[in-house]
């Protein structure tokens, strides 16, 4: 089982939940992975119940498994499963049964998306176009700050570009009121230009570079400079430019004072965001 | 003073990895004096992985008593005891514990013939005669047949002595024949009873007859370290003090001497009463003779090892591949001549390996503008192991590896333990510098050891073309340079037309393990080839010598890259080594700045310091050093007023010879800047904002943004404030050095054609008032402004000075005067016209003592860059294009630069309010600026904000807050590091007459030392916080030194002042004595 890729989406019967299946369907048929359908219940359903409960109608692709599990412990039980696979990606919606749009992410997500370390594809249940199963992102939003951890997400974009034959636009944003980042080997926008001219493309071209010689042949990387809040840069940039997926890394940190770009992405955009975390 | 009676050169220029010797005699008087400042020395030795093989006749336990058991640590290791006369050896383990490696363990018959040949000596002599003879029987494998018995250990000082006594006894007991007779019927008495490999050595007390002797030591040696570890002959140096026949007996080392093991360097430091025999080098001098020579050679691995000091070194451990563009670039090594990237050898995707020659433009197509050409790359190397590439790209294979830049030497340490996926182990060592000494001379070794395994090992070490970024030259020819060895490219620019030659010879020292050599010649490059078979631990030095030259600097580099690679190769990799320390060292011994406290601020003030001098070129005055330098190509190494303005004082007060180069290129760039004033219908010189080797403009008029927008770039038109960097550094030059032939010749020229230029460039209003309109500051965030302060008073200040340069030129060198009033066609009319405008230059004044930036600054919307403190982006970014055009938000030092460079003109009421207004709206959008902010706030004593500035300056580059050092080192901030310590921390003023200096370090620093150059006399300054300042007048001169705010002392050459803080303020000089006084 650990040999064959998988994509897990978990469903508690909500159609909320079910909103990210499109989604889900659509990953697995990207990945050539099969579909694991999860759901955790108190009360073991018979197949056909269990369909029928989840709300997710005719199934597209050919390769899916429906794994029910008994336990309380819904997260827990969910990322026990996605260890015990070969898991490349969770796809879920932002919320789920006790859906309230004025909550960040429901209960279940929220657990996830914190204690995942695959990647996390979060769907908004309220978005325009919802994916569906033939769903194939052409072009792709990274934003990066130049800092080594968000330089580490391309390995995953670069596989799902790869796959997708997506292009990536790699965004940097230029904040006011915020620190530059601290960790050694950042190079966030240059503070200083002596003559725009050479600074600006020698910084660019470096900052492109970083992520270069992983590039898989035929990707197109483009790099863009924005100012303004990052969520609404990320936001409306998105929008203008037509990129079908945000990809962000992040160290999986939601309390008060931590990943305040992420939370107000999620909240904000009506693209699917892809959560990639890595280490402090 | 000597203690060897002659002087051995190679002591102090070979390093050995071997040193075997002689214990008792050699290296110590005897076996009972303290031991201590031997093993001290041989202690350092063996910490440099050098082999130290004691051979002694004695046992082991002897010499680890008086000697071993000093010694404990790792190292030790690395030293062999060959005692009982090369019966045995021992080693030591990791623990120090003594391990035997090698024991001749004799039969029974081979002991009882020992016996019987000592009986049947005895039992002769005696029978010949009446003298008694005694046996020593409990030696291993040997036996002593004791001629004198009743004296007990005679010194070997007293070996005249002992020799007498012993004839003496012998033939006084009958026995006429002596020693000599005894020694013979123990050869005799050897071959008849059947001791076929019998040894009979004396020592003239004894005949010594045994199994082995000290030959069998120097045999094990070459068998074991020599071999086994590819250690060539050249390297070993054995010592003892009996080389030379004692008594008719050949003595007692005489053993050690293995004519077929030709290198191996023999010295005595012995009396050798009757000579030495051919071979060996007679030093003399005794025990501490051999001290003297160890302590040599300790010296001698300081200078070949990396520099101790953690200040003067850039390390990286492990390997980081994001980061590698931007170590690349800190991590460069150069000469002035040229700059070399600290790329890896082998190349990794990320790398962007990089050499710059300064002067080497060309265009990539015609009409572009001119940019360095990256010539091949020298340091491409591979190492395979038995057919697969080391590669640091997968990082599971690293167990080690570490790049140092040692800054005090000038040179690129590289080491790497490598782990292939079979568990294969490989060590690798590169070591690369451009030497100081000869700026042609490129040079590396290539160590490979094969830890754990036996196998091919192949190097292929040579020139590449290929690369990733920036403008390549191609080249032309590549061929083996003569009879199939070495190789060689010579390429040739495109448009500017000259031919670069690379010459490339490698050479592999001749040790034990047989290579195969060949060149190879592809299309993208030429390199050589060594490939062996090499055993476990056996290591392997390839030396690579590169030279190159170009037709910029001879009519026939091809030829002179050839001859000197040769050159170089047949010195030896040491030698040059050697001469690039001692290069580096001489121009250290002005450069230092030593600040005690803030070990911090030293690695900045090392790292700046490096850089410059690696840029700096003295033998070239068609030069001068571009804004990145020759460590990245980002800047397309263009020459900006940075050179002049920002990294020349570094130059004027360390190494006055490059800053007259750089000065002379200026000189020889005149003609371009005439063009471009003509262009501008103006009369004078406007020089080239951006500048290459013509002296033509070389600032693109536009730049294309990602978006499609065109946007034009101003600063090629607009900052004509350039003109006032180069006169300001040719008086500041001139004051300092009192050069006057490049006064005479070159620097009164540059002043007046500058200061023509601005004479023209004034328009004079109704009022009679002059304005400059229509120009750009050093804030360049407002591009077309009138009467920008900077450039209005630095162009008074112009005139001024070439009206100095007028009237000196006129009184003291007239014919000189005479000639170049007639070649630039000047009219003394120009003085009254120079007089006119500096005099009534617009000044603006009006807001109490703020002097508006320029016209209309006051009226723009305010701003405080403290409100923006936190920021991700430049602040000109975050504002937007627009926003900021109409802000008061400055780039860079503008007004505040005035303030700085003509501080005379000031009060310090006005320059203190000045500082204060301008500080708040300075976004620092230059690396230029910093230092200068922090300059003019050490003068007026704020000295915590002046460290602040202090420290956003040091991390530039090495903490990459540019975010673009990839790109290449920012040499104007480095300069102005340098010029903020001085100028601002010193309180250093250059007048014409003299040399002020007003010290308020930052708190943490206890102490400096500085050395600066004036009118060709060294001033060395120890200033200490709060106590003192101490000046050492070199012996050229008087100087006139005095503190910023007293006057001016007249101080004597070869003596020592001091000047004391009382606590509120510095105190005037006074003298202590002569030089070295305290």
């Amino acid at each position: 089982m650990r040999n064959r890729p998988a994509v897990i989406i978990p469903l508690d019967g909500s159609e909320i939940a079910a909103k990210a299946f499109g989604a889900a369907e659509a990953m697995a048929k990207i990945m050539e992975a099969m579909l694991y359908i999860v759901h955790v219940t108190e009360e073991q359903l018979p197949e056909e119940e269990l369909l029928k409960k989840l709300k997710i109608g005719r199934i597209e692709v050919r390769d899916f498994s429906l794994h029910q599990i008994v336990g309380k412990d819904v997260v827990g039980e969910i990322l026990r499963f996605a260890a015990s696979v070969d898991t490349q990606m969770i796809v879920m919606s932002s919320h789920g049964v006790s859906y309230n749009p004025k909550r960040l992410l429901g209960s279940n997500t929220m657990g996830i998306v914190q204690r995942a370390i695959n990647p996390v594809m979060v769907i908004r249940p309220d978005m325009k176009n919802l994916p569906g199963p033939d769903w194939k992102p052409q072009k792709m939003l990274v934003p990066q700050d130049g800092t080594p951890t968000a330089a580490a997400v391309m390995t995953q974009v670069y596989r799902l570009s790869k796959l997708t034959g997506a292009d990536i636009d790699v965004l940097n944003i230029g904040v006011s009121g915020r620190r530059p980042p601290t960790e050694a080997g950042a190079i966030p926008a240059p503070r200083y230009l002596d003559h725009p001219r050479y600074d600006w493309t020698g910084w660019a071209s470096e900052f492109i570079e970083r992520f270069y010689a992983q590039r898989p042949p035929g990707v197109e990387l483009r790099l863009y400079e924005r100012e303004g809040e990052p969520a609404n840069v990320m936001t409306s940039f998105a929008t203008e430019n037509n990129d079908d997926l945000i990809a962000l890394g992040w160290h999986g940190h939601l309390e008060a004072g931590r990943a305040e770009t992420v939370k107000k992405l999620l909240r904000e955009t009506d693209r699917p965001v892809l959560l990639i975390w890595s280490r402090e | 003073m000597s203690d060897c009676l002659i002087d051995f050169p190679a002591i102090k220029k070979s390093p050995y990895k071997i040193i075997a010797f002689d214990w008792d005699g050699t290296a110590v008087e005897n076996r009972y004096v303290d031991a201590a400042p031997v093993a001290h020395v041989l202690e350092e030795l063996m910490k440099f992985g050098v082999y130290i093989v004691i051979i002694t006749g004695t046992n082991f336990g002897n010499i680890d008593r008086q000697f071993c058991s000093l010694i404990t640590g790792p190292h030790k290791q690395n030293l062999f005891v060959c005692t009982d006369r090369g019966l045995e050896v021992t080693g030591f383990d990791e623990k120090s514990e003594p391990v035997t490696l090698y024991k001749r363990v004799a039969t029974e018959k081979e002991n009882a013939l020992l016996d019987s040949v000592a009986e049947a000596v005895k039992h002769d002599i005696e029978a010949h005669s009446n003298v008694s003879i005694d046996i020593v029987y409990n030696r291993l494998n040997r036996r002593k047949i004791d001629l004198i018995p009743e004296w007990e250990n005679p010194p070997k000082s007293q070996i005249g002595e002992l020799l007498e006594k012993t004839e003496e006894r012998l033939k006084k007991g009958g026995f006429k024949g002596g020693i000599k007779a005894a020694f013979a019927l123990a050869v005799k008495y050897t071959q008849e009873l059947g001791l076929s490999d019998g040894r009979i050595t004396s020592d003239v007390k004894h005949i010594e007859v045994g199994l082995t002797d000290k030959s069998d030591s120097i045999k094990w040696i070459i068998s074991e370290l020599s071999s086994k570890k590819n250690i060539p002959f050249t390297d070993t140096l054995i010592l003892g003090d009996e080389f030379g026949p004692i008594a008719g007996f050949e003595g007692s080392d005489f053993r050690t001497y293995l004519p077929d093991a030709p290198g191996i360097t023999y010295v005595s430091v012995g009396k050798e009463p009757n000579g030495v025999p051919a071979g060996i080098i007679h030093a003399g001098g005794g025990p501490d003779c051999f001290v003297q020579m160890m302590e040599e050679q300790v010296e001698l691995y300081k200078k070949l090892s990396p520099t101790v000091d953690p200040t003067f070194l850039l390390t990286e451990e492990g390997y980081q591949p994001l980061r590698e563009r931007e170590t690349e670039s800190l991590f460069t090594i150069g000469n002035g001549y040229l700059g070399t990237r600290g790329s890896l050898e082998e190349r990794t995707p990320e790398s962007d390996p990089m050499t710059l020659l300064a002067g080497l433009y060309d265009r990539p197509k015609a009409k572009a503008i001119e940019e360095l050409s990256i010539v091949p790359d020298w340091v491409f190397t591979r190492i395979y192991v038995d057919g697969r590439e080391l590669s640091l790209e997968d990082e599971r294979s690293i167990l080690e590896h570490r790049r140092v830049l040692d800054m005090k030497k000038g040179i690129l340490w590289r080491e790497w333990r490598h782990r292939s996926e079979n568990g294969r182990i490989t060590s690798v060592k590169f070591l690369r510098f451009a030497s100081l000494a000869q700026p042609h001379a490129l040079a590396m070794r290539i160590t490979v050891v094969p830890e754990n395994y036996r196998g091919e090992i192949r190097v292929e070490t040579g020139l590449m073309a290929n690369r990733k970024t920036g403008f390549t030259i191609e080249p032309a020819e590549m061929r083996t340079i003569k009879d199939g060895e070495g190789v060689l490219i010579s390429s040739r620019t495109k448009f500017t037309k000259y031919t670069v030659a690379q010459a490339q010879l490698s050479r592999v020292a001749p040790g034990l393990v047989k290579q195969h050599y060949r060149t190879y010649i592809n299309k993208s490059g030429v390199s050589e080839d060594w490939r062996w078979q090499a055993e476990p631990q056996q290591v392997l030095e390839i030396e690579k010598f590169v030279s190159i030259y170009t037709s910029r600097d001879l009519p026939d580099p091809v030829k002179a890259a050839s001859e000197s690679a040769y050159e170089y190769a047949a010195r030896g990799l040491d030698a040059l080594l050697l001469e690039q320390v001692d290069a580096w060292e001489n121009r250290w011994s002005t450069a230092a700045i030593k600040i005690t406290g803030d070990t911090e601020a030293q690695l900045w003030a090392n790292f700046a310091a490096y850089h410059l001098i690696t840029a700096g070129n003295p033998f070239d005055e068609r030069v001068s050093i571009s804004a990145r330098t020759l460590t990245g190509s980002i800047y397309k190494g263009h020459i900006f007023w940075d050179a002049d303005m920002f990294m020349l004082p570094f130059f004027i007060y360390t190494h006055p010879p490059t800053a007259r180069a750089m000065l002379m290129y200026r000189y020889h760039t005149l003609p371009g800047a005439r063009k471009e004033a003509m262009d501008l219908s103006l009369r004078g010189v406007l020089f080239a904002w951006e500048s290459t080797i013509t002296g033509d403009e070389m600032t693109p008029e536009y730049v294309v943004a990602p978006t499609g927008e065109v946007i034009l770039i101003l600063t090629g038109k607009m900052e004509q404030h350039i003109n006032t960097a180069v006169a300001y550094g040719t008086w500041q030059y001139w004051i300092s050095t009192n050069d006057v032939e490049f006064f005479t010749q070159a620097g009164a020229e540059l002043l007046i054609e500058t200061a023509r230029f601005w004479a023209s460039r004034v328009e004079k209003d109704d009022e009679g008032i002059y304005h400059i309109l229509n120009v750009e500051g050093p804030d360049e965030y407002h591009e077309i402004v009138n009467d920008n302060m900077y450039t209005n008073l630095m162009a008074a200040w112009n005139i001024d000075r070439a009206a100095d340069a007028v009237h000196y030129m006129r009184e003291a060198h007239p014919e000189v005067w005479a000639r170049l009033k007639e070649k630039i066609g000047f009219d003394y009319l120009e003085l009254d016209e120079w007089e006119d405008i500096s005099s009534h230059m617009y000044r603006d004044m009006t807001d109490g003592n703020i002097i508006e930036q320029f016209d209309g600054y006051f009226n723009l919307k305010d701003i405080n860059v403290y409100d923006y403190e936190q920021r991700t982006a430049s602040l000109d970014t975050i504002l937007g294009r627009e926003e900021t055009v109409v802000s008061k938000l400055v780039k860079q030092a503008d007004v505040v630069m005035l303030l700085y460079l003509l501080e005379n003109e000031f009060s310090e009421e006005v320059i203190k309010e000045n500082f204060e207004y301008y500080e708040r709206r300075t976004g620092h959008g230059s690396s230029l600026s910093p230092s200068i902010y922090g300059l003019v706030a050490a003068r007026l004593g704020l000295t915590t904000l002046a460290t602040r500035y202090f420290r956003q300056a040091g991390t530039i580059d090495l903490s990459n807050n540019m975010g673009n050092a990839a790109g290449g080192v920012h040499a104007a901030a480095l300069g102005g590091l340098w010029q903020q310590i001085i100028m601002g921390f010193v309180g250093m003023r250059a007048e014409r007459d003299g040399l002020f200096m007003y010290p308020r370090l930052p708190k943490q620093w206890q102490r400096l030392t500085i050395t600066l150059f004036w009118h060709g006399n060294r001033l060395e300054f120890d200033i200490e916080q709060d106590k003192q300042i101490t000046l050492v007048v070199g012996d050229t001169g008087e100087v006139n030194v005095g503190i910023f705010g007293r006057t001016l002392q007249t101080l004597s050459p070869g003596t020592t002042y001091r000047a004391a803080w009382d606590g509120s303020t510095w105190l005037e000089f006074v003298k202590i004595g002569q030089k070295g006084a305290t």
